[in-house]
């Protein structure tokens, strides 16, 4: 396991590596002016410091300052890494909590699908999940904006989460503070993306509750709670780890539109608000957050995979 | 109790509201003590001094039994901060009003007549000949770290300000203003030194001071990206900076050692500024209580405060107009019957209506109706299609291949780039103007930009990369457009529709200079006149400015000086609370 | 006499037909087991063995029914339309059911071990250490060689003879009175089969554990079982002590499994003239099904289901040692 585990992180740290290339040489090989701007700023406020590098020494420089944690300057946003890495903490508790819930949502239905194929309560399940699944995720926070906060709103109640921002205003005094603000944006991308979860979720388990040992567990007199979850849904959830792991990158461009929608100032604003404004510095420190975290969590979905089932570990090892 | 109308637990604010059922006072927590901090390493000790000067102060000064005391308000703004609240290197309108009125203190203030009353100076002397200034200022303000206010952090003020490698936005205002302009007499007397000119005490009000024995070391060059804006910004005023959250708020707390002359401490005890770009959502806040003042509404979103109970529109004239701007370097629109023929197809009647409904007032120029220099008896291109049309005839403009857009002798098409920023009122505004105008036989390419790139395109003397804009300005209570349409401007940034007109040169050379305002008005009649005829833009319209309020705030004042002006004299309502 | 532990009566199960409807698979077997006996079950493909083990605690797939009227009494209790929380008390409980596949049989994703434990903690209330205790006895008692290591292997790491042994460890985890094995060894090289059924008796003989032997071959069956029951096309066609089965086969349809015999490793064919498959349950064909295979067929045989013939305890179902007064040839 342990070499497993030393093996998925050096190919974690050379896919990072090609994730920053990448985001360099799309923006090296974009035609137009910004380019020398965007990659010199790494090394201060005065660029013109002599002739323009050279490729070569455009990435090393700009190599080097990445890996001091340095994104470049922003005429409208200032200093890149600490104007995201300010907003990073709220895009990764929504991305967190949105992720459990969808879990929690798909897993859940997708279960009661399976363990039900077939009834009338399967078909309307698989219509909603198949509207929640192919609506945009800002529509769906705005709906339910609407039936949490406008609603109760013209029946003269008082709304019952927060509209928008991320803490109280003049900042939280605890990290409970927090949470009505996160509800209905990890609500938003909970169902979202546990609507994708479902239908996985479903097929995944019609298909192991089919297996030999489902029935050879049945046979042994378990409960329908125990074949359902330890036994068909073990095993089907062990390709949705990794699957999680794919959706990581999905998640996160669900949370730029979730956070336009409830105005949080996380990184996806951050990007919308860069695209708006034409902020390549911030949009490319974003992509690069963005790509990290792709790479990051499919590391962490490869370590939890070899945790879980065990035949990987041995496959590698062997 | 006419109705309940809590603002949800956020905070200290809501809470107070909540509680305060019955008619007794109030009963509003004490805030934590101030904790600024910052992990760059100017703002360190900055921070510090100001935590301790902040805790010894409220300690000197408790909050007064006062029912109108206590209690937090949320005010929700489009945009951010992005400058910080460093008055040398910002200059939007909202970032500029929180400096003015709230972190930092002016020589001067407009009275409500918007004549200058005293502020940092208790006193000032205007020589006879109108070749200087004395002030007097007040011994009894401190920065928010506990120094003294003194001459010297004027000095510093005005010097970096006129500086052109601070990049201070206004640099405009030093125009007549000698070299060595400003001078400190003592710790408490300062003297400007300018060439006679009209509106001498405009700057005093606009210009806050900022601290030299935090800023005096930092190089000109060097401002515009410095800490002290964002991390740690120091001021005088009736308000102290307590966090920033980029992109999300800005939170300032109540200075317990505000001067009593000066109204002393603010009645709300905290300042809060969210962010929030949509003006919809902040419609929706407002009305959510999630922000108590939402500023700068669209009429659409204002209707529906207006509609509400529990808040109320506040809707004022604002220095803002529209207007759409012509290149009149290129072939056609050098031609002023060109121009005119232009504003003439174009109904900027229907236009506003459309645009603001009742929220407006029709402009012919860059002077207001509610400004001294006003010529009521101004009359503007009248909307005459057919009118527009023979003028284009007969300015050799005529379609001459049948395909519905005009061409000259030499076959060039009467085209134009039509650039403009992201903005649905902007962009409604290109797609009327290229139906209209289509209509007349001109055609436009629109293309929509960001503002920087629209800066550019507009703002490079050697290259004006546009044929027609759409963009929106606010000028100074001071107006002084010698910098758009000067010969002399062709060659500096905003000179975009520069024109080379004597008649025009004269005005602009003349006007500045004048003092007195009855010598100046015929003038100034003259001058719109001029303008009127040039067409060196189609004015559009000058906008309300719409923000809703909760209606439980009380002694809000919001006018033509601003929508901040008096925000120290915001208190919640004890009686409907 | 003591009454049979198991007695199936007239046990149907319908399975559905491609087109619609339904066909019974299994029709109308009738067989028993006692205390302790081990019984066979024999026959080629697509007899209907495995749908009636499945019937027996009710474990049929979607869409496959019992046949109202047919009777599975276990201790004398009906199962047939019992509750489905009574069927769970008589799974791994009563009846265990070890199949032809130990591969996939086996959770891939648990360790042997906490298989095991999960089925001492339903059945028998074991946890923590006593559970653990009991599971390495189990896995020694079925002959596994390092059993704390097996317990925590998961299954793909033990080959298929331990797997198959892992298997049956669970099976007796519940301590039941009855093991049915569907073809335990089919799916084993030839070297680990025999010791798997040598198990088998053994423990049969050490619990007084009664077991139900499905296979294909009478070979198995001959070393393990007392009684064997041959089925044909979802009915049984010939019953009897294995010996006497064996010795005397009254059935065409048995000779011709006893003349497939010798070919142990390759594919079990029939002889000509009887070569080819049972057909699909929906074209069984009338009168006695084996007849289009029959080399001794009569006309008689394609009109009419013939009748049991043959003396208690060894009959069959054949017209040809039908004598109109009753009796064996
Ligand atoms: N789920 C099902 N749906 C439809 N038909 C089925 C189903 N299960 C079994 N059958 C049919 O029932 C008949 C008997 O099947 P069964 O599995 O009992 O045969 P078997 O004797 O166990 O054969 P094998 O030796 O191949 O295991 C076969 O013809 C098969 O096609
Ligand atoms: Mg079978």
């Amino acid at each position: 396991m342990l070499s497993y585990a030393i093996r998925r992180l050096a190919v974690a740290v050379v896919l990072a590596f090609g994730v920053a290339t990448v985001c360099f040489a799309l923006v090296w090989f974009a035609p137009g002016d910004e380019r020398s701007d965007l990659l010199l700023s790494g090394r201060g406020a005065v660029v013109d410091t002599g002739p323009e590098p050279g490729l070569v020494e455009a990435y090393g420089d700009w190599v080097g300052s990445l890996l001091r944690g340095d994104l470049g300057t922003s005429e409208r946003s200032g200093n890149v890494a600490r104007w995201l890495l300010a907003r990073l903490p709220h895009t990764l508790a929504l991305s967190v909590s949105g992720l459990v819930l969808a879990v929690v949502f798909g897993v859940g239905v997708g279960v009661l699908q399976a363990a039900r194929a077939g009834t009338v309560l399967d078909r309307l399940l698989t219509l909603g999940t198949v509207v929640a699944y192919s609506a945009p995720a800002f529509w769906v926070g705005i709906l339910l904006g609407g039936a949490f906060i406008h609603k109760p709103m013209e029946l003269g109640m008082e709304p019952l989460f927060p509209l928008t921002g991320v803490a109280p205003p003049g900042g939280a005094t605890s990290l409970l503070d927090y949470i009505p603000y996160l509800v209905l944006p990890a609500l938003t991308l909970g169902i979202v993306l546990g609507a994708g979860i479902a239908r996985y979720t479903r097929a995944a388990m019609l298909e192991a509750l089919a297996q030999d040992y489902v029935r050879s567990a049945r046979a042994r007199g378990l409960s329908e709670m125990r074949v359902l979850f330890r036994h068909g849904l073990r095993t089907a959830l062990l390709p949705l780890i990794s699957l999680l792991g794919v959706y990581l990158p999905v998640l996160l461009t669900g949370a730029v539109f979730v956070e336009t929608v409830f105005s949080r100032t996380g990184i996806g604003l951050a990007m919308m608000e860069a695209i708006l404004g034409q902020d390549l510095q911030v949009l490319m420190g974003g992509a690069l957050m963005f790509g990290f975290a792709a790479v990051v969590g499919n590391l962490i979905a490869d370590l939890l995979y070899g945790w879980a089932d065990p035949r990987i570990g041995d496959a590698v090892r062997g | 109790m006419a109705h309940l109308r809590p603002i949800r637990a956020l905070g200290t604010g809501a809470l107070i509201v909540v509680a305060a059922c019955g008619g007794d006072a109030p009963d509003r927590p004490e805030l934590p003590p101030l904790a600024v901090s910052s992990d760059v390493p100017f703002c360190q000790s900055v921070a510090q001094a100001v935590n301790a000067y902040h805790a010894e102060q409220s300690a000197a000064h408790p909050r007064p039994a006062d029912p109108r005391y206590g209690g937090t308000v949320v005010v929700a703004g489009g945009g951010d901060f992005r400058g910080g609240l460093n008055a040398l290197t910002t200059g939007d309108q909202t970032d500029q009003e929180t400096e003015l009125h709230l972190l930092h203190v002016t020589l001067t203030r407009f009275a409500a007549d918007r004549t200058p009353e005293p502020y940092l100076a208790e006193s000032w002397t205007l020589e006879d000949d109108g070749s200087g200034i004395t002030f007097r200022l007040r011994d009894d303000v401190m920065w928010h770290d506990g120094q003294p206010v003194t001459a010297e952090d004027v000095v510093f003020t005005y010097r970096r300000a006129m500086d052109p490698a601070t990049g201070f936005l206004n640099v405009g205002w030093f125009q007549f203003y000698d070299a060595d302009a400003v001078e400190a007499l003592d710790d408490h007397t300062v003297r400007f030194a300018f060439t006679p000119h009209a509106e001498v005490m405009d700057p005093f009000s606009n210009m806050a001071i900022m601290p030299q024995h935090l800023l005096g070391d930092v190089p000109p060059a060097e401002m515009g990206g410095h800490p002290f804006g964002t991390d740690c910004p120091v001021g005088a005023g009736p308000y102290v900076f307590e966090a920033y959250r980029p992109g999300d708020q800005w939170v300032l707390r109540a200075n317990p050692a505000f001067p009593e002359d000066l109204g002393g401490r603010p009645f709300l005890d905290r300042y809060v500024y969210r962010v929030i770009p949509s003006s919809s959502t902040r419609a929706g806040e407002l009305a959510a209580g999630g922000v108590d003042v939402a500023l700068g509404l669209e009429p659409v979103d204002a209707e529906a405060v207006a509609a509400r109970d529990g808040v109320r529109l506040a809707a004022f004239d604002s220095r803002s107009f529209s207007f759409i701007g012509w290149n009149p370097r290129l072939p056609g629109l050098s031609d002023v019957r060109v121009r005119r023929a232009l504003t003439m197809a174009l109904d900027r009647e229907a236009l506003l209506e459309t645009l603001r409904g009742e929220y407006g007032t029709r402009v012919e120029t860059g002077v207001p109706d509610f400004h001294w220099a006003y010529d009521p008896d101004l009359q503007g291109p009248p909307h005459d299609p057919e009118g527009a049309r023979a003028m284009l005839d007969e300015a050799g403009w005529t379609d001459r291949d049948g395909d519905g857009v005009r061409e000259n002798q030499a076959g060039d098409e009467l085209r134009f780039d039509l650039v403009t920023n992201s903005n649905t009122e902007r962009e409604t505004i290109a797609r009327i103007m290229a139906d209209e105008l289509g209509d007349v036989g001109v055609a436009f390419d629109l293309q929509v930009v960001d503002n920087q790139t629209l800066g550019a395109r507009l703002g490079n003397p050697t290259n004006r990369d546009f044929g027609s804009f759409i963009l929106g300005f606010a000028p100074d209570f001071n107006i002084n457009e010698r910098d758009f349409f000067h010969s002399s401007s062709d060659a500096t940034g905003y000179g975009w529709s520069a024109l080379n007109d004597p008649e025009l040169d004269r005005l602009l050379d003349t006007l500045p200079r004048i003092r007195d305002r009855d010598q100046a008005r015929p003038l100034w009649a003259e001058y719109q006149q001029r303008i009127v005829e040039l067409q060196p833009y189609t004015y559009l319209f000058f906008s309300q400015r719409l923000n809703g309020l909760n209606a439980d705030l009380a002694g809000v004042e919001m006018d033509l000086r601003g929508e901040l002006i008096n925000v120290p004299a915001w208190y919640w309502n004890p009686e409907t609370n | 006499m003591r009454s049979p532990l198991l007695e199936i009566r007239n046990l149907g199960v319908e399975v559905p037909v491609p087109g619609g409807g339904a066909a019974a698979a299994v029709d109308g077997v009738d067989l028993s087991v006692a205390h302790g006996e081990r019984v066979g079950l024999v026959g080629e493909s697509g007899a209907g063995k495995s749908l009636t083990t499945l019937a027996l605690p009710n474990l049929l797939p979607p869409g496959v029914r019992i046949r109202p009227g047919s009777s599975v009494r276990l201790d004398g209790r009906e199962l047939v339309g019992a509750p489905t929380r009574d069927l769970r008390a008589v799974r791994g409980k009563r009846v265990a059911l070890v199949f032809q596949d130990p591969t996939h049989a086996l959770n891939p994703a648990l360790t042997v071990g906490s298989q095991i434990r999960e089925v001492l903690l339903v059945h028998r209330g074991l946890r923590g250490g006593e559970a653990r205790a009991e599971t390495l006895r189990l896995l020694s008692e079925v002959g596994l060689p390092d059993p704390a290591r097996t317990a925590a292997d998961p299954p793909h790491r033990l080959s298929g003879g331990m797997r198959q042994r892992a298997c049956i460890a669970l099976a007796l985890a519940g301590e039941p009175d009855l093991l049915v094995a569907d073809e335990p060894t089919t799916a084993l090289d030839v070297t680990v089969q025999a010791r798997i059924l040598d198990l088998l008796v053994h423990l049969s003989e050490a619990r007084g554990l009664a077991l139900l032997l499905v296979s294909h071959d009478l070979a198995v069956v001959s070393r393990t079982c007392h009684r064997v029951a041959v089925m044909y096309a979802g009915r049984v066609v010939e019953k009897g002590p294995v010996k006497a089965v064996l010795e005397r086969p009254l059935h065409p349809y048995t000779r011709a499994l006893l003349a497939a015999r010798p070919r142990l490793t390759g594919p079990r064919t029939l002889p000509a003239p009887i070569a080819g498959s049972i057909p699909a349950p929906s074209a069984w064909p009338t009168g006695c099904r084996f007849h289009p295979r029959c080399p001794d067929a009569l006309d008689r045989c394609r009109r009419e289901a013939p009748p049991w013939v043959g003396l208690s305890p060894h009959r069959a179902t054949c017209w040809l040692h039908w004598e109109p007064g009753g009796g064996a040839s």
